[in-house]
């Protein structure tokens, strides 16, 4: 009871920093920080979410795994002591690897990415995305399992990001930025039951 | 003169709306993108009839005496090689002069693209990149697998993506102000179960 009022206090603590996210009581649910704000993240991840997400993670260790080190959630990426997220995937170049500290990743990682789930879909469109472009995610993909698309942000000009390809079927996900990004995005698809 | 056949016309470029204008009909419907002739994709489907006549009535019933809202096919001339066909569009009453005997000739106020597998990365890059340029001041994608509308606003030369709506969600317009419905209001117009439809 006590702990519970305790965590629902946290809440409204405004602005509430990685240290008070930090030291909450573990209610077994997954927070953000976002701005300031704590957010509540969806229930469990569907198995399909989950399926695409290791296809995902599979595709990068095959061809990446050499010069990046890549991460799946949950994991802290504390971007500012107000902006506290866990994206989806992340890769983090290994000339860069000083940002993976003992509390997460302190700092943008080279990609971040998302995995829509119903409720999650205005999230990690709107203010995830606005997250990411302001603390200088330099790539940001979004997975829509409806569509059976992936969608690759740059950050462009007034270092805002812009939406540089949309991957379907068979096209190869390739990056610029990332050169040792190569995969089929109908692959992270396959495993979907329905 | 002979009128052309869409064989003869996609080997020349650029294509102008007069060479469009005066093509062989063949039963298919074409665009014109930055002076190339594309086909567009073959029949829509059902939901995306269905989205698109809801909306066009609901539209109608809120914006009517602000707005004209027709219905694609409808050519929006943007430029002589920019010719677009729209799903829906709206036109405030006080810009009716684009209104012209061959379509729209200018940007309309607010455009919509209802999505389907074939158009996805039309109306997600090229296409809002195109709105843009030529300064249509509101662009809504409709995603008809999950529901939700997209909804890009004008800022110089971009779009920025200002808010996605689903469900009960409110959408509101600075463009049109007089809009006011939910996803869930043409969801659960539906006439069948939405997996019959996927």
């Amino acid at each position: 009871m006590e702990k519970k009022k305790k965590a629902a206090d946290k809440v409204k603590e405004q602005p509430v920093t990685y240290e008070i996210y930090a030291e909450m009581p573990d209610d077994g649910n997954r927070y953000e920080v976002i701005d300031g704000v704590l957010e509540l993240m969806s229930p469990s991840p569907t198995a399909s979410h989950q399926s695409i997400l290791l296809e995902l993670i599979d595709a990068l260790r095959q061809s990446c795994k050499s010069d990046y080190l890549i991460y799946f959630a949950p994991l802290d990426v504390i971007l500012s002591d107000t902006n506290v997220v866990q994206p989806d995937a992340i890769m983090i170049h290994r000339s860069r690897k000083h940002i993976v500290t003992s509390r997460g990743i302190e700092g943008p990682p080279d990609l971040a990415v998302e995995v829509l789930s119903p409720s999650s879909r205005k999230r990690d469109r709107l203010k995830k995305r606005a997250v990411y472009e302001k603390h200088g995610v330099p790539e940001y993909w979004i997975v829509d399992p409806e569509t059976e698309t992936l969608e690759q942000f740059h950050l462009g000009e007034r270092d805002k990001y812009v939406l540089t390809q949309l991957y379907e079927g068979d096209e190869l996900v390739a990056s610029d930025k990332l050169p040792c990004v190569s995969f089929a995005v109908s692959r992270l698809f396959a495993d979907v039951l329905q | 003169m002979k009128k052309k056949t869409y064989e003869e016309l996609v080997k020349e470029s650029p294509v102008t709306y007069e060479m469009y204008a005066n093509m062989v009909d063949d039963g298919n419907r074409y665009e014109i993108s930055d002076g190339v002739l594309e086909l567009m994709s073959p029949s829509p489907l059902f939901i995306h009839q269905f989205i698109s006549h809801k909306m066009q009535v609901i539209l109608d019933g809120s914006c009517q005496n602000e707005f004209i809202i027709l219905a694609a096919p409808l050519d929006v001339i943007l430029s002589d090689t920019e010719v677009r066909q729209p799903d829906l569009v709206m036109i405030h009453l006080s810009r009716t002069h684009i209104i012209g005997k061959r379509g729209i000739n200018g940007a309309p106020d607010l455009v919509v693209e209802i999505t389907s597998k074939h158009s996805l990365k039309r109306d997600k890059l090229t296409k809002r990149n195109v709105y843009a340029k030529y300064g249509v001041r509101e662009y809504w994608i409709v995603d008809p697998s999950s529901f939700t509308l997209e909804q890009y606003e004008l800022c110089e030369d971009h779009y920025e993506l200002v808010d996605v709506y689903s469900g009960e969600e409110p959408i509101r317009s600075r463009t049109a102000p007089c809009v006011s419905f939910s996803m869930d209001e043409l969801v659960s117009s539906l006439p069948v179960p939405p997996d019959q439809l996927k």
